[in-house]
């Protein structure tokens, strides 16, 4: 249960620096666009372009540091790929079912999630405006919200 | 209906801890300990080796029980 706790909140914090790397990102090219159709229309928009790349190497190295920490701390070392970057737990039968069971309920909230979202998306086009990777967030939140779920359905099933 | 078993007292009996149990089983101590606590129904597989651990019929240690 403590790896499943360590890998959700080390995903929560990869997923949001990823997300503001991203974010940031498309926000600059967003106001590269908005000089471009600036130019087309005649006009000159001053706009101000900042991009950095040190959210992508934090976002990357924290990555890593969660593959080689999540991998020490299971056992078994048997290197599966596919389930070091999840938090799948299968150690014994019961562990598979825990798992299941909080698979089905990342499942269910993530599809909840994705159509709050897309409810939220459609009435939040000023926001969109003034802050273009608005959705970026937004679809973060969806993954951390999923692994938020599956993090509660497995300490709960593992606790009963 | 629920089923119940006996694990802890053959366990108890065979001077097995559950970590012990859990080993020869082939399962994690949690699991002997959601066992004990009747939390979670195993396997017929697990069953028949926690059966062959302690030498006695599957329906020896494992049976049905109401619901209290």
């Amino acid at each position: 249960m403590k790896i499943v706790v360590f890998e959700t909140v080390s995903k929560i914090i990869i997923f949001s620096v990823t997300a503001y790397a991203w974010g940031s990102a498309y926000e600059n090219i967003w106001l590269m666009d908005e000089f471009d159709r600036g130019l087309a229309n005649g006009e000159i928009n001053i706009v101000n372009v900042k991009f950095s790349v040190w959210p992508f190497f934090v976002s990357f190295i924290l990555a890593i540091l969660y593959m080689i920490l999540s991998f020490n701390m299971k056992p078994g070392k048997k290197f599966n790929f596919l389930f070091k970057i999840g938090e799948f737990q299968e150690g014994d039968e019961r562990e598979v079912n825990i798992t299941n069971k909080a698979t089905r309920a990342s499942h269910v909230t993530f599809t909840l999630a994705t159509m709050l979202a897309m409810a939220i998306m459609a009435f939040s086009t000023g926001v969109v405006y003034n802050h273009p990777a608005f959705p970026i967030y937004l679809f973060a939140g969806i993954i951390i919200t999923s692994n938020i779920a599956y993090a509660i359905a497995y300490c709960i099933e593992y606790n009963r | 209906m629920e089923i119940k078993n006996r694990i802890k007292e053959l366990r108890a009996r065979s001077n097995l801890t559950q970590k012990d149990l859990a080993e020869k089983v082939g399962v994690t101590r949690q699991t002997i300990i959601a066992l004990e606590k009747g939390t979670y129904v195993p396997s017929l597989l697990l069953a028949m080796n926690i059966a062959e651990v302690f030498q006695e019929p599957i329906e020896q240690i494992f049976y049905k029980g109401d619901v209290e």
